[in-house]
Formats: structure tokens, sequence, C-alpha cells
């Protein structure tokens, strides 16, 4: 059985992975009715008014918006749903049924079926309290037995989940396969002991996050989430009234900590008069001015306020920029800038805006950020879509979005240009043989004969 | 009458109730003279007009210093000590530093720390290897007074870095306790690493002539690497190691671009001397928070007239207190540390810092 174990030793730590370990051939045998039930009953259990719902609302909106709250909670009940999941599973992995049933080829020679890598171990991040969640629900859906360990800036969420998983799931075979654990990612004894037992590790989060987890130094597979830069990119013609408000929600939703939060907002500024990135300027402003209404930012720490103003400050004082921003208060901060500098600001839904002078040159003016890059929130001309896509997939971004919708969806698109279920998968080919290089005297009878118990046995 | 508002200023008894009237004569004098002299700083003012005066955030004066008027004559160039990053400059006219001197020997007399004849015994750099404002400006004060009978270091700078004087110290030592009390002045890493090192070596304890004291300053945290201090552990330590009243150790306090500096009083109160306000300040708002809470340490002196340092924000969080129990009206200064840029465990990628703390 999984839990919220106080680990005090390596050895405690060894101990929750052997405990996953033997659970495993049971989640990867769990027929997927009785799989997704749990997960499906979760769908009910964070229902808008419940009251589970309403106790996590209180208590994260002392991080994150209420509204945005509510909204993420909304999207994790619809994501438990059984249909739901059904559907993810067959997008992703191209089959509902592939960690399931041997599937032949149009020979009959050849068998595919996928089966879970192990126990996973998710290192979380805290920006975005669904992180975890996305976590337990990508391992589960993969039969994967998961370790967590919660960042430091955990908002205890991710606990709250589990234990609504845990009374979904009395009997304990989903549940159970579900660790929830917390150290400082300085004991390095802990850390050796994940990279020495993960099947699989999966890391979300900074630099030094993923540091501690190279693939080198792990058993397993090493899937590297992070860190990275949001950017935007607004194109002249673009419906300024429909987009600098979206942009704004984009913004606030996350208060700029999410990896999709577009925190560079290239504006298109073809003739250099930077007439349409100080316009743009003034009104993102306004409308993060506006959306607070809806998304109250939370208070900032006295040293996010110095940074905040030190970034204001500099401004000013290198006469490189133009800040806008609501006087007497740090709720937000639009700085306006002729070039990406060195610094980007993190947080405090702050936006620089950058003029860009062509748009096919945004290759080279997004080069510098190449391996930070995946989500670029576009406000474009409908008939100039297809043609900037393009461009952002030269620079190396793999999601472009709405404006409005940076952070729109949890699950149900690829990540980071991959599926991440099939990470999280090993595909096993079984090949009866067929073709000018196989043995040519192989018994054709000794084939069908095997080739049958994969059709019929499962 | 005299026509300096500063000297007049200066003065005053250092911890008696403020004349704001005063104080406000100097500010505004001092403002105008480097409005004079700094065309940036003029500009700043205009811009930021809806503050009588406006504070300068500290940081930006190490990325974007100001322009020194070519007919100034700097007579000394102070640095901070760059233990948490970039050293800062701070330039000096001749009045400037006079100002200075007068102002850290008033706080010093104030307090009672001049009383009686004394060596000083300084685990500070050798002057006459560095520009560090701790080292420069209390020697200046110590060989103003006649008090202080000799000024002896046991440190100084090299170009691989600070050097402890482990081989001198003994024999200065012995010669300064012969001639009677000792003042030791400096950094408390490098006293706890002499009192460590004789330690070593079998002997615990080191006894002062009575009317000795320790003045420390500075280095609690990052001074020597893995060194961090407990300031009621070092005075207890030190008070037994040297043989003297747990009182007569005292702590100073200040940044090398404000001219006043904060000496603990009889009760450990970093006192604020009346040619300085000390203000916790939310950096959101700008605005003044109330006496004990915490905000970040906003300091006008107008003793500066050679570098647009007359307000300044600085990274050091404090809070504001009165009413110590020693008696003094002056307020006085909670120090707390210091801001730090903001880390999260994010998978948005924090890229640089706008200012490096």
């Amino acid at each position: 059985m999984g839990g919220c174990l106080p680990i005090l030793t390596a050895l405690d730590l060894h101990d929750s992975f052997t405990r996953l370990r033997t659970l495993a051939p049971r989640l990867a045998t769990l027929p997927r009715a009785e799989l997704l039930a749990p997960l499906d009953r979760l769908s009910t259990m964070w229902a808008l008014e419940s009251l589970r719902l309403e106790r996590s609302v209180q208590e994260l909106t002392q991080i994150f918006s209420r509204e945005a709250v509510l909204r993420a909670l909304t999207s994790l009940a619809i994501g438990m749903r059984a249909d739901v999941l059904t559907a993810e599973l067959q997008r992703e992995l191209g089959r509902a049924d592939l960690l399931e049933k041997w599937e032949p080829d149009a020979f009959g020679a050849g068998f595919v079926k996928g089966y879970p890598l192990g126990v996973v171990t998710h290192i979380l991040a805290g920006n975005v309290f669904l992180g975890g969640v996305v976590a337990i629900a990508q391992s589960l859906l993969t039969r994967n037995p998961c370790l967590l360990k919660l960042s430091r800036e955990d908002s205890g969420f991710t606990q709250q989940f589990v234990q609504s998983l845990r009374e979904a799931d009395p009997d304990g075979v989903v549940s159970g396969s579900v660790a929830v654990l917390q150290w400082s990612s300085e004991e390095e004894e802990l850390n050796a002991v994940v990279r020495s037992e993960s099947d699989a590790v999966v890391v979300w989060g900074g630099a030094a996050a993923m540091a501690a987890y190279p693939q080198a130094k792990c058993r397993g597979r090493v899937i590297h989430y992070g860190p990275r830069l949001g950017v935007g990119v607004l194109l002249d013609g673009s419906d300024l009234d429909a987009a600098i408000p979206a942009l704004a929600w984009d913004v606030a939703l996350w208060e700029q900590r999410a990896c999709s939060s577009p925190r560079v907002l290239l504006v298109e500024d073809a003739d250099g008069s930077g007439t349409l990135p100080r316009l743009v300027g003034e009104r993102l402003n306004a409308s993060l001015e506006h959306v607070r209404a809806a998304l109250p930012p939370r208070s900032l720490t006295l040293d996010e306020k110095a940074e905040v103003l030190s970034f204001r400050e500099l401004a000013w004082w290198s006469g490189s920029g133009v800040v806008h921003a609501s006087p007497g208060s740090m709720s937000h901060t639009v700085l306006v800038v002729p070039a990406i500098p060195t610094d980007i600001p993190l947080g405090a839904r702050t936006v620089l805006i950058v003029p860009l002078r062509d748009v096919a040159k945004l290759p080279d003016v997004l080069r510098p950020l190449r391996e930070y890059l995946q989500t670029a929130v576009l406000a474009s001309p409908p008939q100039r879509w297809a043609s900037t896509v393009e461009r952002l997939v030269e620079c190396g971004l793999t999601q472009i979005t709405a404006p409005g919708a940076a952070s729109a969806r949890v699950i149900g698109l690829p990540h980071e240009g991959e599926y991440a279920l099939r990470r999280l998968v090993k595909l096993v080919s079984v090949d009866l043989g067929i073709g000018p290089l196989t043995f040519p005297e192989r018994s054709t009878e000794a084939v069908a004969a095997v080739g049958s118990q994969f059709v019929s046995g499962q | 009458m005299n026509a300096d508002p500063i000297d007049l200023l200066l003065e005053q008894p250092a911890f008696d109730t403020p004349p704001d009237a005063n104080f406000a004569e100097a500010t505004a004098y001092c403002v105008r003279v480097l409005q004079d002299r700094f065309p940036r700083y003029r500009e700043f003012l205009d811009v930021r007009s809806s503050d009588p005066i406006p504070a300068i955030f500290l940081p930006i004066l190490k990325s974007y210093p100001f322009a020194l008027p070519p007919d100034m004559a700097i007579t000394r160039t102070l640095t901070s000590s760059g233990t948490t990053g970039k050293p800062s400059l701070t330039p000096l006219d001749e009045r400037s530093w006079d100002y200075r001197v007068r102002a850290m020997r008033q706080s010093y007399a104030a307090l009672g720390l001049l009383d009686g004849d004394a060596t000083a015994l300084c685990f500070l750099m050798d002057p006459t290897t560095t520009q560090m404002a701790g080292s420069v400006v209390i020697d200046a004060v110590l060989r103003s007074v006649s008090q202080v009978k000799a000024v002896h270091y046991l440190a100084r700078m090299t170009p691989s870095g600070p050097q402890f004087l482990a081989e001198e110290a003994p024999a200065l030592f012995t010669q300064a306790i012969a001639r009677g009390p000792v003042v030791l002045v400096g950094y408390p890493a490098l006293i706890t690493a002499m009192m460590d090192g004789m330690a070593k070596l079998g002997r615990t304890s080191l006894p002062l002539p009575g009317g000795s004291r320790i003045l420390t300053g500075g280095g609690w945290k990052s001074f020597l690497p893995g060194l961090a201090l407990d300031r009621s552990e070092f005075r207890t330590k030190a008070a037994e190691f040297f043989g003297i009243s747990p009182d007569s150790i005292r702590d100073m306090y200040g940044l090398s671009e404000c001219p006043a500096v904060f000496v603990e009083c009889e009760y450990r109160s970093y006192h604020v001397p009346l040619w300085c306000r000390a203000e916790a300040v939310d950096p959101e708002t700008m605005q003044p928070e109330l006496d004990g809470r915490l905000g970040l340490l906003q300091l006008t002196c107008p003793l500066t007239l050679s570098y647009p340092l007359v307000k300044i924000l600085t990274t050091d969080t404090a809070k504001i207190g009165r009413g110590c129990a020693c008696g003094r009206s002056a307020p006085f200064i909670i120090p707390k540390g210091r801001v730090t840029a903001a880390r999260f465990e994010t998978c948005a990628m924090k890229i640089g810092e706008a200012v490096r703390y």
C-alpha cells in the first residue's frame, strides 16, 4: 500500500519502492474498467459545489485566485471521467487496449503490446497545483505505480487528491499504487535511491531538478519537462479587442509561473515605428488591471516585491524600457523593451513586450532561447495563422495556442512534442517472421500455432 | 549661525530627539548640491516628482553608476565588502569624507565607545591595502581621537584575497595588553577564527585589561566560507575568552553607501543618529511600514554631497523600533537580513536576475 509516508531514511524510501513494485503486476493486469472506475468516481467527488472542492478552493486561494482554482478543479473533474480517460488512451496510445491486448499486423506474423515501465517517480514542481494530479493520471493510465516527490512549494492539493483516491478505491489496487513523499532536494542520499530504484523518472521543474536526475546517472528512463519559457506573438491586423483581454487572462491565470505562461510577447512592428508594441503595452496594462476582478492577484512577498521593483527600476535607469503598471501596485507589470533582454522576469504577472520587425525572422529572434521554448500564444488574423505556426515550429515551439488558451488544456494534447503516455510505455513485439530475410525452412504450422495464442489467448 | 546646514546637524547630540527643521534644511541643501552636480539625478527627481525626495534603489547603482562631474575632486572612493556580490563604489569629496568621519565619531562617542585611553587592534583589512569603507572610515575615526593611543591591523587585503596576520597577532596582543585597555574592532568572523585558532593550540582565554571592549561589524553570515555566526553565541564566547563583560561587546551595522553608522546601545538596539532617517518601506507602495513591521530599509542621510546617496532604498530587510529601554529617544533599526532574488520550483524557466543583490 502506498501512502503519504514521512521519509526519514534511504531505507524508508527503498521500502516504498518495494511496496510499489509488489503491486505492479496487479496494476498491470487490472481490467480497464476496474482501473478507470475509481478515477471516474473522483470525477463525481470533485464536482462543482462538492464540499471537498470548496474546502480545497479555500486552501488554494491562498496561492491562486479563486476563479483559477475553480476552473482548474472543474477541468480535473471532467478529466477524470472514464469516457474522457478512455478517449485519452485511444488518442495518445493509438488504441485504448494497447496495454491489454496483443495486436497482430496485417500478416498475422507480428504482434505488438504495450507494457508499463515499472515504478515511475515524478519529481514535481510547485507552481501549478494540478501537476501532481496529471502525474498520477499519466502513471495510472499506463499502469505504472508511481512515487511522487512533492515540491517544497506544494500547495497540499496533491495529498488531498490522493486522499480522495483512497476513498474512491478502498480496496487499494489503484490508490495503493500511488505514494506521495516529500524530502529536501538537497538530501542526495534519497535522490540517489530514486535514481537507482526508479524504472522511470519524470522531472517537472527547474534547472536544478533536471540536473539532479540526468539520464547518465539514472537506471531507468528519464523524462525532463522544463524549465520553459512561454512566449506570445501578436501580429498586425489582430483583433486587439478580443486578443488583449484574452492574453491578460493567460498572464493572470497562473501568475506567470506556468511553463505555458506568455512572459515575452513579441508584437509585430514591420515599420519599426513601435506604434503597435506601445499600443499593446498600454492596452495589456489596462486589461491586466481589469482581469483583477476575475482573477485577483495574490500578495507578493517582500523578496518578490524587491524583484519587481528591480525590473521596473532597471527599465528606467537603463533607458531601455517603458513600464506600464498600476500606480502604487505590483499586481502586474508590462515592460515595453526594444529587444529580448538577458534577464526575463518570472511571476508577478510580469510581461515583456518586444517589437518584432519581421515574422520571418522569428527563428533568429528566439534562437538564444530555443532550448527553453514550449508554448506560444498566437494572436493573428485568421489568414496568417498557418504560416505563422510554421515559423513558430521552426523556432522550436511545440504548443501553439490562441490567446486565452495558454493553460486551457491539462490533458488530451501532446506535451513538449510527444504524447506523454507513450513515453511511459514500452512497446513489446513478437515477430514470427515474414519476408525474404526469414529463415526459409521454418514451419508455417508452428507459426500459426504460436500466432493463434496471441489472438485467442487474450 | 553656521552657514553649512550639515555642520549644524552634526553639532547636535547624536541620539537626541531629532530636530526636524535642521534635518530638512540639511537634506534640501544636499539635494540641491546633488542636482547641480548630477544631471541624471536631476532628471530622476523630475520624473519622480510625486515624491519630494525619491529613493534610489541601491542595486541599480551597481549597474548604472552616475558619471562624476569632471571638476569634482574625489578624495576617496570607498567600496563595500562585496561579500554578497559586486562591491559598490562610493566616491567622496573632502567635505563628504569629513562629514562621514565626524558622523561615525559622534555616534561612537555618544555611546561611550571612545571613553578612556586604549590601543585599537583591528580585525579589519589594513586600510593601506583596501578602500573598504569598514576599514578606511574606522581607521580615520580611531586616529582622530586622542584616547586611541595606537592602531594596529591584524588582516590585510592581498591580490589573492583577505589575509589574517596570524604570526603577528600574538606579539601585537602582548604589546597592547601591556599598555592597558584594548579595543578590538572588526569582523566577528575574524575574531572567532582567532579564538578558535588559539583554542586549537590549547589556549582557551586571553584576558584583556579592565576597560577593554569589542566593537564588531559585518561578516555575520558570509564573511568566511562555511562560517555563520550567531550574535548571542559570539558575545558569550568572546566575553569568556577575553575576560570582559558581555556589555562591553557592541555591534555596529551600516552600509558603505550610507555615512551614518548604527551602533548597538547597552540594550542591543541599533539607534539611528539624528543626521539620518531610517524607514522600513513597502517596495510596492514605497510607503513606510508601521513601527515593528518588516520592510526594505530606506535611509535618508544628507552627508554625501559627492554622489546621489541622500536617500537610498536598500535590499536589507528591517523593522523600525522606538522606545528603547536605554532611554535614548532616537528610533532604532532591527535588521532582519536581506532580500534574495525570488526562487521558484517551477517548470517556468527563471532566466537571469534583473539585479544581483
